[in-house]
């Protein structure tokens, strides 16, 4: 079925700020591209795009926000009130939209209790980037499944975000009354999510639909080696394996584990990375420091071998898709959304999760075989193509729209 | 070595790019380093705003707008003594100040701080001895007092002429505060020596240090043809934060390329945009490698800088093999000697600049030549490492 031009609002944290930020940005973008209206209310406007605005418009909002926030943080009560997210319900931009598209909720600038109201009003899809959505208060539970059960006796109080003190049981309940009485729509972009939604108590009486997120594949795409390597200054005759992460010392992103990885290896590649952090100290390796334009990223790419991401919860990386569509294969654990895109002995090597010594084993295997790696690499490219293009992702949440729309 | 840094932002403006290498290397020489500043632009969690709390930030506010209005600049902000309780502050070895000015810190929380921990402060700018001016120009009157300033207007600016308040200000809070100082030029060095402000304390040069792995040389027509820019031209780089700002001499550009045959001028900026006359290619950077790029695409960097302490294009173009036409100004000769790395030219004189960049252009030898002399020093003299040791050092002997 095809309509006219939609009306769609996303709400997130920023617009261009972090990975979701940044996927949230470029949905927004392409739906533009596709002639569609597209807007954006943020916590955080980073970008002079005029369709983007902040949520919080004047100082009242701000102040309230704050005000309420400080209290209920001091009592752990996280994002559980902020006056601003029941303004949205007057904005011009909500009424006008056709769609409401919710990106990351969490980082105190959006009230999940404010989700019966606004999908009373609006047929509303959530992208959920990370665990938050159906746990106590974390993004990434790691080994903890007491999210399956009501949460309580939290054992990660510290992890992203934060609690003073032990809620996680109260949260639990609140968010499983909250969705009660809303009406959502949900999208995971990866497989790992939708089965974790799926065994979700609390989001899993919600329809999921999985939508991986795409990327600029005219912008990473393969090109000339050796050329990306004297743009960084690197070696031209030495095989490189390449680790990138907004934070390098961020434990989820698994640096520790492919430095002791090429520690037991007896000729170790050079290790370049990209990101802000340190690499221990004593472990020969090149830092390109943070890249921030995507063209230098791709080169990043480009100059390596192997791009290793050897991530211990990620819904989905940006960089494993990137290196993809760049024809750098990529070495992996077998478990999480990662494994959406790293297809063993296809577009990379699988590790066993965890398991250092069968990291350093994909490692060594896939520098040993030139031919091996050439025959990924042209098979990377293909997968791109094929599955990982904004346009495509575009095109499944147009569909996706389209069909809650008319509901 | 534990350092606390305090400055205006880790990622705005030269002095807050030097203030975060400075910060960044010594982590990754296994010291603690953290920083405190007004505007928080990265994402480092070894950074946090100096202002935590709105009450702070309320209070600063009110005590700034009042204080402005009296021409009392930056004379007091309550947070700048609630840094002594800040257990960063507590914990370090050594409190390291970069520019203070910027309506973010109050130099009158100097002598508290500083007797609370050994503080040193690195003078990006002319603006710690003098009523108030980064740069005083022609103006001699930081030597006995301001008062009747010629430069109001100039940055940081003035409604109404309280200079010789300010001046006094600071000599009674110096005499109260133990600080070392630093310099990244011996230019600046040697204003500090004549201050009678700042005379009284010791002082240190210390040039800025270029992350010369990533500021290097690199194949000209690969980086020419990533930025889209012709290969057989002869290019002219200019390199400022804000394109448009007096000082750095964006006005004299069109008069100098003007006689040159047919050159292409890249102009290359955070912000600020301007017509010139010349043909010119205006490029935004977000991302260093970007403006390295730059640097090895161009045949020679243009500075007509009016007053600098030591610009970080001069030492960034010197790692990338890129030799400059400067105007001998301000801590420039430091690094460009006069045909050894590069061509100086009397300040102002804009015949001359146009005369060098000629002889550059017309002579691919004596670049190549100037080049790799730029090299050498900047990998000798201005390296991350050798900033980090000589700051390391000075720690070490006060903590």
């Amino acid at each position: 079925m095809t309509r006219g031009a939609l009306n769609v609002l996303h709400i997130s944290e920023s617009d261009v700020a972090g990975g979701a930020g940044r996927a949230a940005y470029k949905l927004h973008s392409g739906l533009n591209g596709l002639g569609h209206r597209s807007r954006m209310l943020v916590g955080r406007k980073v970008t002079s795009d005029v369709h983007v605005r902040r949520l919080k418009r004047n100082l009242l909002w701000r102040t309230l926000d704050r005000a309420s926030g400080e209290l209920l943080d001091r009592l752990s009560l996280q994002y559980v009130f902020y006056p601003s997210s029941f303004g949205v319900l007057g904005d011009a931009w909500f009424q006008g939209a056709d769609v409401v598209q919710l990106h990351n909720l969490h980082g105190s600038y959006f009230s999940f209790t404010a989700l019966p109201a606004l999908s009373r009003r609006r047929p509303v899809v959530w992208q959920l980037h990370d665990q938050w959505g159906m746990t106590g208060h974390v993004a990434y539970s790691l080994d903890c499944e007491r999210w399956r059960t009501g949460c309580g006796s939290c054992p990660y109080l510290g992890e992203y975000p934060r609690l003073g003190r032990d809620t996680t049981a109260l949260l639990w309940r609140l968010k499983d009354a909250v969705y009660a009485r809303s009406r959502l729509r949900l999208v995971v972009p990866s497989r790992w999510l939708a089965e974790l939604v799926r065994a979700s108590p609390l989001l899993g009486r919600f329809p999921v639909d999985h939508i991986p997120t795409g990327i600029d594949t005219v912008e990473f795409r393969p090109g000339p080696r050796d050329e990306a390597r004297r743009r960084f200054g690197l070696p031209l005759d030495r095989p490189i394996v390449f680790f990138a992460a907004a934070e390098l010392n961020e434990r989820r992103k698994g640096l520790h584990l492919l430095a002791e990885a090429l520690r037991r290896l007896e000729r170790p590649p050079l290790l370049v990375v990209a990101g802000n952090g340190i690499v221990a100290s004593g472990f020969e390796h090149r830092s390109l420091g943070t890249l921030s334009n995507e063209s230098v990223l791709a080169d990043a790419y480009r100059a390596a071998d192997l791009f290793v991401v050897p991530t211990l919860a990620d819904v989905l990386t940006q960089t494993a898709p990137e290196s993809i569509a760049c024809g750098t294969p990529c070495v992996s654990f077998d478990r999480g959304g990662v494994t959406d895109v790293v297809r063993h002995l296809e577009t990379g090597y699988q590790a066993r999760f965890g398991d250092v010594d069968d990291l350093a084993r994909g490692i060594a295997t896939l520098l040993a075989d030139d031919g091996l790696r050439e025959r990924l690499s042209g098979r990377c490219r293909e997968v791109a193509e094929r599955e990982l293009s904004v346009e495509l992702q575009v095109r499944r949440y147009v569909e996706l729209y389209e069909e809650v729309a008319a509901a | 070595m534990n350092v606390l840094h305090i400055s205006e932002s880790d990622a705005a403006g030269g002095a807050a790019r030097a203030a975060y290498k400075l910060h960044d290397d010594l982590r990754k020489r296994d010291h603690l380093s953290r920083m405190l500043v007004a505007r928080k632009l990265t994402s480092d969690n070894d950074v946090r705003r100096l202002k935590r709390h709105l009450a702070w930030r309320g209070l600063d506010r009110a005590s700034g707008e009042v204080l402005d209005r009296l021409g009392l600049q930056y004379a007091f902000y309550p947070s700048s003594f609630a840094v002594a309780g800040d257990p960063w502050f507590r914990d370090a070895d050594v409190i390291q100040l970069h520019n203070t000015h910027g309506s973010y810190f109050s130099h009158s929380a100097l002598p508290f701080l500083s007797r609370r921990q050994p503080v040193v402060w690195l003078l990006h700018d002319m603006w710690a001895f003098t009523g108030h001016v980064a740069y005083s120009y022609d103006c001699e009157r930081w030597r006995h007092g301001c008062g009747s300033c010629p430069y109001l207007g100039e940055y940081p600016a003035l409604p109404r002429d309280s200079t010789a308040t300010l001046w006094r200000l600071k000599r009674s809070l110096y005499r109260r505060s133990r600080l070392q100082l630093v310099t990244p030029s011996r230019w600046l060095a040697g204003l500090v020596r004549s201050s009678p402000l700042l005379g009284r304390f010791p002082v240190h040069h210390i040039p800025y240090g270029v992350d010369t792995a990533m500021f290097s040389p690199g194949p000209r027509e690969e980086a020419r043809r990533r930025l889209d820019l012709p290969p057989d031209r002869a290019i002219v780089l200019f390199v400022a934060t804000d394109l448009t700002e007096h000082r750095k001499g964006f006005q004299f550009l069109d008069e100098a390329l003007a006689p040159l045959d047919d050159p292409l001028l890249l102009a290359v900026a955070a912000s600020g945009s301007t017509e010139f006359a010349v043909d010119t290619r205006l490029l935004t950077v977000d991302d260093d490698w970007l403006l390295v790029d730059a640097y090895r695409a161009a045949d020679v960097v243009v500075l007509p800088t009016l007053a600098d302490n030591l610009p970080n294009v001069v030492i960034e173009s010197m790692a990338c093999g890129t030799p400059c036409v400067a105007f001998a100004t301000g801590g420039v000769p430091d690094a460009v000697r006069h045909l050894e790395t590069g061509y100086l030219v009397r300040p102002g004189d804009v015949g001359a600049l146009t005369e060098g960049l000629r002889t550059l252009l017309a002579d691919e030898p004596l670049r190549a030549r100037l080049g790799a002399a730029s090299r050498r020093a900047a990998v000798e003299e201005y390296s991350l490492e050798r900033q980090s040791q000589r700051y390391l050092d000075l720690y070490a002997a006060l903590a």
